[in-house]
Order: C-alpha cells, then sequence, then structure tokens
C-alpha cells in the first residue's frame, strides 16, 4: 500500500489515540510508533524528568541524540498520553547554553570569591573545593559543611549524598529542596501513620466517586491525573468533582461544586466538616475504636521565623510537635466550635457549599479520593493540614480501601523515590527512620559498616535555615545540587543571596544549565541529565521506575552520582573524622572516604559486566563496577521486612515500575488493608501497622491565623505557583523555544475589580513589594487564574522576575516547610 | 537548539468533553482548518488529528480547542514532526528509515 508521510504518521495519531482513550476498534494498532523497522530508531522507556505523576515516556534515540518522545502506551500511569511538558521532553537536554565544563570564579588564576566564573578542569574545580571542604571542616566542625539537594536526584543519587553528608563528614547539613514542596506531607504521614506516603495509588481514581481538590489545582499541575479523574467523572454519571483553592483555576471547570475560601481558612473548614460528621451521627464508630486514637496537639506554635522575630514568641515554640492524648469526646468538644456559620463567614465560602461538601464526607455510602499538593503542603499549619484531612477520613472508616482515602501528590519526580524514603532530609534515615533514634543510627551504621556513634544525634540545618546559617557564617562550605535555590527559596533579599555571598562562605553548584543559582555560586559543576545517565525515580503513588543511560552527556558534563563519588576520594579518614572514632574502626586508617563509603564491599559487590548489554554506562566505566545496583541493592536493605520492600535491583529495568511494598514479587495498590497488603494479617481487616498499636492518630489541632495577613500598607495575599507550560524555576522548559514562547514572562493574575481601583490596565507593568522586597511584573486580568478581589497570584517560573524576593520565610514549624501561598504585599503601576 | 524550517507537526489528541456538549464540540473542532475528528465514544471523548506549520500553532490549536464551552481536559497522545518536503513523499513497508523525524 502506497500512502504519504503525512497520512501514515495522521493514521499513526488516530490509532495511538484512539487506543489510548480505549476505543476499541483500533487495537492491534497500539505500538505502531515505536515499530522500529519502520523508525529505526532505537526505542526505550523512561519516566518523565518533570514532575511528581511519574509518567512513563517512550524514548527515541538516533546517532546518539534523544530525537523524539512519545507517552509510553503500556505505561499504568499514563496509558500513552502525554501532557504539553511531554511534547517537548526530547528537547530539555540541548539548550544552545547547557554547562558543559567546571566554573571556577577566579581572578589572575587563582580562585576569588569576587572573581569572574572561569573555565578549569575537573582536577582544578576539585582541588579548590576539597580544600574549601577541608577548611571548614578543621576550623569549625561538621557543622559548617552542608549540601541541598533534589526531589530530582536519582535514588542512587540521593543515597549516596546522604552517605557522604551523613557518615562520611558526619553533618546531618543535608537537605532536599522536597522541603520546599512535601516536608508537611511528610511530617502528617509520620505523625498520623508512622509511615510515610499515600496508602492508596492512581487506581483510585478508577474505583472513586467524590474526588477533592484541597488547593491543588491539578488541570495544570497534574494534567495526566486530571484526564484520568475527568474520564472517570464524564463516564461515571454518579461521581462528583469538588475543587477549594483560594482563587478560581481551570480545574474549576470540571468541578460539580467549588469553595474559594479565605487563605488559611481550610484549616477551619476541615474542623467544620469534622464537627458536621460527629454532629449528624456519621463516625464510623467501630473503625475508629479499633483503628484509631485520639491527641490533642500543642497550639501557639510560632511560625519558623528566626528566633528574634515578635511571632516566635509563641507559647509552644519549643514543642510545636507536642500533644497529650485525649478521649473521644475531648475530640468532639474541640471540633464542635467550628459551626456552619462562624466557619462560613471566616472563610467566606456559602454556607450551602460548605454543608454539600461535609454531607460528601459524612454519607457512609460514597466513597471519598481527597487530593493534595502545594496549597496544604506549603502552610505554616501544613502538618495540621494534612492531619485534619486524616481525621475526616478515618472519623468516617473512608480510608486505605479502592477509591477511598487522602492523597499526597507530589511535584518532583523523585520527591517519593528520593528525598523521602532514602531520607536525604537533615532528620531522616532511609526508610522512615531518624537521626534522632538510637536503634536507627544503629541499624545505619550497620548497613554502612560504621563505628557507633558515626552518625549525628542531632537534625542538621533545614532549607530556610541554611540560608540562614549561610548568612550568620555558620555554614561555611555548601553543596547545591540538582536544584536551583536561589529563585525556588523564599525571601532572597534577606537571606538567601547575603548568605551565597558571605565572604566567609564557598558555594558550589551542580547543574545542567546556568541558572539563578549558578550565577550566585563560586563553582559550577556541569551535570548530566536525565537519560543521559542510568537512573531511578519513585513516583507519588510509590511506584519505583528505573531507565537505562541512552546518549551520553554533552563535553565534561558527569552525573551527580560521579561528583559526589568522585569527590569523595579527595578526603583521607584522618582528615574528616576524630581519632576516637577511627580508633573504633582501626582499619579504615589510611583509607579515603571513597573506599569506606563505596568501595566497602556492599556498594561495590556488582561487577560493571552486569550492565545490561547495548547500554552505556558512564558510571559504570568511571568506577569499574555496577555503581547503581550496588548503592540500590545496599540501599534497599532498610527497607526489606518491615514494610518498605524493595524488589531486587534487575526487576525495575524490566517492569514499568512497582509499587512498594514489593513482596514476593508482588506491589502493592493499597496499603495496610487486609486482602491487598501482605503485611495486614488475615482476621484484622485493617492494620496501620506503622505504629506500634496499629492505631492511627487523629488529631485535634485548630484554626490559627496566617504568619502574615494584608493590612491597611500591605492590603493584599500574594499566592505563588506553577503554570501548565513550566516546571518549577523554569530552568529546563524555558530553554525549549516553544515552551517559552507558549508563556514567557510571568505576570500577575489579579481581579478586574482591584486593577480598575488601582488604575491599572491589563499590560501594565507594576511592582509587587512586601516588607521585604519587590518584584516587576504585568497585569493580567483574563486567563487561566481568576483571584478574588484581595488575592494576587504570581508564578515563580520567570528568572527575570523573581517573585520570591516578595514571599516571606515562614514555615510550618513542625515540617520547617515555608508558606509560598500567603503574605501581605502593596501593588504600585510604575 | 536545533533550528527546523517549514516543521510539520502532527499530533493526536483526546479531547475530553461533557456529554451534553460533544456533539457541538465535535462541530466546532471539525470546522476547524487544522483538526480533523476521527473517532467518538460515548462518553463525550473525541479523538482529533491536528496538523499545523511549527509547534507554536500547534500549540495555539490545542489551547483554541482547550476553551471550547464544554471542554474538560484536553491530553496529547502522539505527535510528529518533519519537513514538509519530507511529509510529501510516499511510504511503503520498505520506507527509507533514515528520513524518518
Amino acid at each position: 500500500m502506497k500512502l504519504t508521510r503525512r497520512e501514515f504518521f495522521k493514521q499513526s495519531a488516530a490509532l495511538s489515540t484512539a487506543t489510548a482513550a480505549g476505543i476499541p476498534a483500533t487495537v492491534g494498532a497500539a505500538n505502531i510508533v515505536t515499530d522500529a523497522a519502520l523508525t529505526k530508531l532505537q526505542w526505550n522507556k523512561a519516566p518523565c524528568r518533570f514532575c511528581g505523576v511519574g509518567c512513563g515516556v517512550n524514548v527515541a534515540v538516533r546517532d546518539g541524540k534523544v530525537v523524539a518522545t512519545h507517552g509510553d502506551i503500556n505505561a499504568e500511569v499514563n496509558r500513552g498520553i502525554n501532557c504539553v511538558k511531554g511534547y517537548f521532553l526530547s528537547k530539555i537536554m540541548y539548550g544552545a547554553d547547557r554547562l558543559t565544563e567546571p566554573l571556577l570564579r577566579m581572578k589572575n588564576g587563582k580562585y576569588d570569591k569576587n572573581g569572574e566564573l572561569q573555565p578549569v578542569s575537573w582536577d582544578r574545580a576539585f582541588d579548590v573545593m576539597a580544600e574549601q571542604f577541608k577548611k571548614a571542616l578543621r576550623d569549625k566542625g561538621p557543622t559548617s559543611v552542608g549540601m541541598f539537594g533534589s526531589g530530582q536526584w536519582t535514588i542512587w543519587e540521593g543515597y549516596a549524598a546522604s552517605k557522604l553528608l551523613k557518615a562520611g563528614f558526619r553533618s546531618n547539613n543535608i537537605d532536599p529542596n522536597a522541603r520546599h514542596c512535601m516536608a508537611s506531607a511528610v511530617a502528617g504521614f509520620m505523625r498520623t501513620f508512622g509511615m510515610d506516603e499515600p496508602m492508596g495509588c492512581y487506581d483510585d481514581i478508577e474505583n472513586g466517586q467524590v474526588f477533592v481538590l484541597w488547593g491543588a489545582n491539578m488541570a495544570e499541575m497534574h494534567p495526566i491525573l486530571w484526564s484520568r479523574i475527568t474520564d472517570r467523572r464524564l463516564s461515571s454519571p454518579q461521581s462528583r468533582v469538588v475543587t477549594l483553592s483560594v482563587y478560581e483555576n481551570r480545574s474549576y471547570d470540571l468541578a460539580d461544586l467549588t469553595l474559594t475560601f479565605r487563605p488559611q481558612t481550610d484549616l477551619a473548614i476541615m474542623n467544620y466538616i469534622a464537627n458536621h460528621i460527629i454532629r449528624s451521627g456519621a463516625v464510623n464508630r467501630g473503625f475508629v475504636e479499633r483503628h484509631a486514637r485520639f491527641m490533642i496537639g500543642n497550639t501557639d506554635i510560632g511560625y519558623g521565623l528566626r528566633p528574634e522575630n515578635p511571632l516566635q514568641k509563641a507559647r509552644n515554640v519549643a514543642d510545636p510537635g507536642g500533644g497529650k492524648p485525649a478521649t473521644f469526646e475531648e475530640y468532639a468538644a474541640f471540633v464542635s466550635r467550628y459551626d456552619l456559620d462562624s466557619v462560613a463567614e471566616l472563610s467566606r465560602v456559602p454556607k450551602q457549599r460548605l454543608e454539600q461538601l461535609a454531607q460528601l464526607y459524612a454519607d457512609p455510602k460514597t466513597p471519598v479520593m481527597s487530593l493534595f499538593t502545594m496549597g496544604f503542603n506549603q502552610h505554616t499549619r501544613g502538618t495540621w493540614c494534612s492531619h485534619l484531612l486524616y481525621n475526616l477520613h478515618l472519623l468516617t472508616g473512608k480510608i486505605a480501601a479502592p477509591g477511598n482515602g487522602p492523597f499526597s501528590l507530589t511535584g518532583q519526580p523523585s520527591a517519593c523515590g528520593t528525598a523521602r524514603e532514602v531520607g536525604t532530609f537533615s532528620h531522616r534515615l532511609p526508610a522512615d527512620m531518624v537521626v534522632t533514634n538510637p536503634k536507627h543510627r544503629e541499624t545505619a551504621e550497620g548497613i554502612w559498616k560504621l563505628p557507633p556513634g558515626t552518625i549525628p544525634d542531632k537534625p542538621g540545618y533545614h532549607a530556610v535555615q541554611q540560608n540562614r546559617m549561610l548568612k550568620d557564617g555558620k555554614l561555611n562550605a555548601y553543596w547545591v545540587m540538582c536544584n536551583n535555590n536561589m529563585q525556588a527559596t523564599p525571601n532572597i533579599v534577606e537571606e538567601a543571596w547575603p548568605g551565597y555571598r558571605n565572604p566567609d562562605n564557598f558555594i558550589v553548584v551542580s547543574d545542567a544549565y546556568p541558572t539563578v543559582t549558578t550565577v550566585a555560586a563560586d563553582l559550577v559543576l556541569p551535570t548530566a541529565m536525565w537519560v543521559e545517565k542510568e537512573g531511578a525515580y519513585g513516583n507519588a503513588e510509590r511506584r519505583t521506575q528505573f531507565w537505562h543511560q541512552l546518549v551520553s552527556a554533552p563535553g565534561q558534563a558527569r552525573s551527580d552520582l560521579w561528583q559526589i563519588m568522585e569527590f569523595s576520594k579527595r578526603f583521607r579518614m584522618e582528615e574528616v573524622w576524630p581519632a576516637e572514632l577511627l580508633d573504633k574502626a582501626p582499619n579504615y586508617r589510611g583509607k579515603t572516604l571513597y573506599d569506606v563509603l563505596f568501595r566497602n564491599g556492599e556498594v561495590d559487590k556488582f561487577p560493571a559486566s552486569q550492565v545490561e548489554a547495548g547500554y552505556a554506562n558512564d558510571e559504570a566505566k568511571a568506577f569499574g563496577f555496577y555503581v547503581q545496583k550496588g548503592l540500590f541493592e545496599e540501599y534497599a536493605r532498610f527497607g526489606r521486612g518491615h514494610g518498605h520492600d524493595l524488589a531486587p535491583f534487575d526487576a525495575y529495568h524490566q517492569a514499568r515500575g512497582l509499587r512498594w511494598p514489593v513482596v514476593d514479587g508482588k506491589e502493592t495498590r493499597w496499603r495496610y488493608r487486609e486482602g491487598y497488603d501482605p503485611y495486614v494479617k488475615a482476621g484484622e481487616d485493617v492494620n496501620f501497622y506503622g505504629m506500634p498499636d496499629g492505631k492511627a492518630v487523629i488529631y485535634a489541632v485548630p484554626y490559627e491565623p496566617a504568619a502574615e495577613e494584608p493590612d491597611k500598607d500591605f492590603p493584599f495575599w500574594l499566592c505563588t505557583g506553577r503554570v501548565l507550560e513550566h516546571w518549577h524555576s523554569g530552568s529546563m522548559t524555558r530553554r525549549v523555544p516553544e515552551l517559552y514562547r507558549a508563556f514567557p514572562d510571568a505576570v500577575c493574575f489579579m481581579h478586574p475589580d482591584d486593577a480598575r481601583r488601582l488604575g491599572l490596565r491589563r499590560g501594565d507593568a507594576i511592582e509587587v513589594s512586601s516588607r521585604r522586597g519587590a518584584m516587576r511584573t504585568r497585569v493580567e486580568t483574563r486567563g487561566r487564574n481568576k483571584p478574588p478581589p484581595g488575592l494576587i497570584f504570581v508564578p515563580w517560573f520567570d528568572a527575570g522576575q523573581l517573585i520570591n524576593k516578595v514571599t516571606l520565610d515562614a514555615t510550618c514549624p513542625i515540617s520547617l516547610q515555608t508558606d509560598f501561598k500567603k503574605c501581605a504585599v502593596q501593588i504600585r503601576k510604575v | 537548539m536545533e533550528e527546523v524550517q517549514e516543521e510539520i507537526h502532527i499530533a493526536g489528541i483526546l479531547v475530553q468533553v461533557r456529554p451534553e456538549y460533544a456533539a457541538a464540540v465535535s462541530r466546532q473542532v471539525a470546522a476547524m482548518p487544522n483538526a480533523e475528528v476521527c473517532a467518538q465514544a460515548e462518553s463525550g471523548k473525541l479523538v482529533v488529528v491536528c496538523e499545523s506549520e511549527g509547534a507554536d500553532a500547534m500549540l495555539a490549536l490545542l489551547a483554541a480547542i482547550r476553551e471550547l464551552p464544554g471542554v474538560a481536559n484536553v491530553a496529547l497522545v502522539y505527535q510528529h514532526a518533519e519537513s514538509r518536503s519530507a511529509m510529501e513523499e510516499e511510504i511503503s513497508d520498505e520506507a527509507d528509515p533514515t528520513r524518518v523525524l
């Protein structure tokens, strides 16, 4: 049959799309796009590089270059569908300004903090860097070195980095950018269930009936999951979508019920719903008695600001996570003050809408899936938000069952797999263990073959605290990897920039592209990205996904893993560990950190020959063993046998990801539920086995105001966030010309009445300022986001318009995550 | 960034429509010069194939479809781009593979 290539591709497009849509007439044409005989392209699977949904993509390589990507029809997550960022995924590695050689700030050929960034060799780069780290260790000890990592690190990169810092340098000053993103969800899961991450999975969508979006704009931020929810809503007449947000957004288009609430009052709304559940007799008494217990949490806990801030004079600032056991009756009395009238007044949501939502949660026959992400997590009471939502699901028993449960969405591709599961936070170790628990440290020291007492017992500096300590000169040698924190961090003007440019400090930034952060660095290291290395990510539904190295990195760019391991060779044990510790492990004398951490008989157990034939592996080549496999298998020992089980390494190169715990080769879709979770015994029905008594905790916590609310001088709420076309700080998506042009510059979304009152027209240049800093942007009164009067929304992807000069570095005092969604600003025409 | 001149883009998209709007959206999409409705499911899903000159025009077309009343979501399934002259070539099962993409 003869046809033009245009006709052929159009037929392929129609057949692929119909197959992805589940329209049966076209089955059989599913894999036409990957037919190598027709295209002579080499196709391989990989998870997408962007968000936490973890879509599977097919990646086509020709002549050593990624030339195309398609949604993977065999990937359960996205079933062949892609979002607009995925359309251009193949282009993210080929921006014209890719960093290809190390750059050191120099004057007259020598390192100088005030010099210009100039190319140097890797040897020279590591010489200078090692000298600076050694100086800090010598002068001030382990607490003066630190690292800011990433939920975009591969699993083994995060693991190697954590080991280097916590075991090697003996500093817990390692935190991921996931602190800005997921920390409140982690704290909520740990405190309520004793184990991190959702009990359910994406299959809840197809099994669900009511979907409640708590502050999540999934239509733009999680478009593939949104297409699954849309499909469910349109094909199941009894299903309902409810959206809650502080401004109208694209997710409102599909919604049956919408609640636009005054910022911070989500706390009151959830307590009202709990009160409604109790008053209407909808409590699932049997479930609550068997599977839950009650606590009254400490209140008046401050806002995670610097100690001298007046807001830190709060009563329980020293013990924000504390509380006392309570009875059901005490809990019921606590929430009884959240009645419909007062909550409607506080939240400015019409009573009828509040009641409708409460009834959906209360109705025992209606399954409810609650979805949340940054609206909850980036909140000075973010941990409480998680608790208050879990309370609704626990009171009604609508949890850990198909279609029922709270679901924490994630923003980064391995926020779960790396930041959370590996435990790259300043207080965590792998598999939900923490540095403050002597037994956990003992376990880690055992697996890592370290003498007792190696791992420090105090949490290190968390994200915001790292900036403060850089500014105060207490953190002096600092490595930022795989993120753009100078753009992403709050309060840039007062804290971050002075910290990075403090003459006492040496700042290293590893990235693939120049960013605002590399501009603030003293040493810039060029990094291999995505399929330029073998990798592993873990998505929001506990799915661990692997990919092979498919192409080579340009120039001298090297993976973060290579950088961490190679750098560790520069340190002799005598330079990093005190004599008393080395006395306990005399065989480590004279060795390097590389020997102790990575040539320990475990990490180097698998020969390079085990790398699958046909694939490059630059790290195996450089170090002489299968680095990724060794690191993964050592890491997996932390979790196997107690609910965090990962499959053997090789299984993941075959599967389209597996959801942990993986026991006897089987993944787990719903945890804590008999019949689904192998850790729940017959007859138990439900067992929240993360807690010693198997019971989840219902926390009584109140509404408390935001850290900074609008007033006469700063009359607007500022909310920041993302847009569909750009991912996070835009360092990748803004290098794709089509995405750049689709949404070139940030704008300030505002209500037309507010614009009129300020004498502004659409497109006018304005200055948005807070008590901390100012930025310039333009007015947008139409389009996808429609704020109510008194609130503006500004996205943060634009390096030319840094909205984080304006934001406040207040955090949830429990999770230590910043609230990027609320501060007070003024607006003036410029 | 590699600059490609005269690039024709073909995309297969899934348009999710509220059922009561499905017929109207189908007509409106069919009336767009660069879009073709290839299949339609009862639940309101449309399978649409789009063609455009350049990626920007494709994004604009997808945005226009997204803005139609009743459209809940536009999901991308398939995309392919190559030069106009290559698109006009005939292929068979023994097509010259080096010209693809």
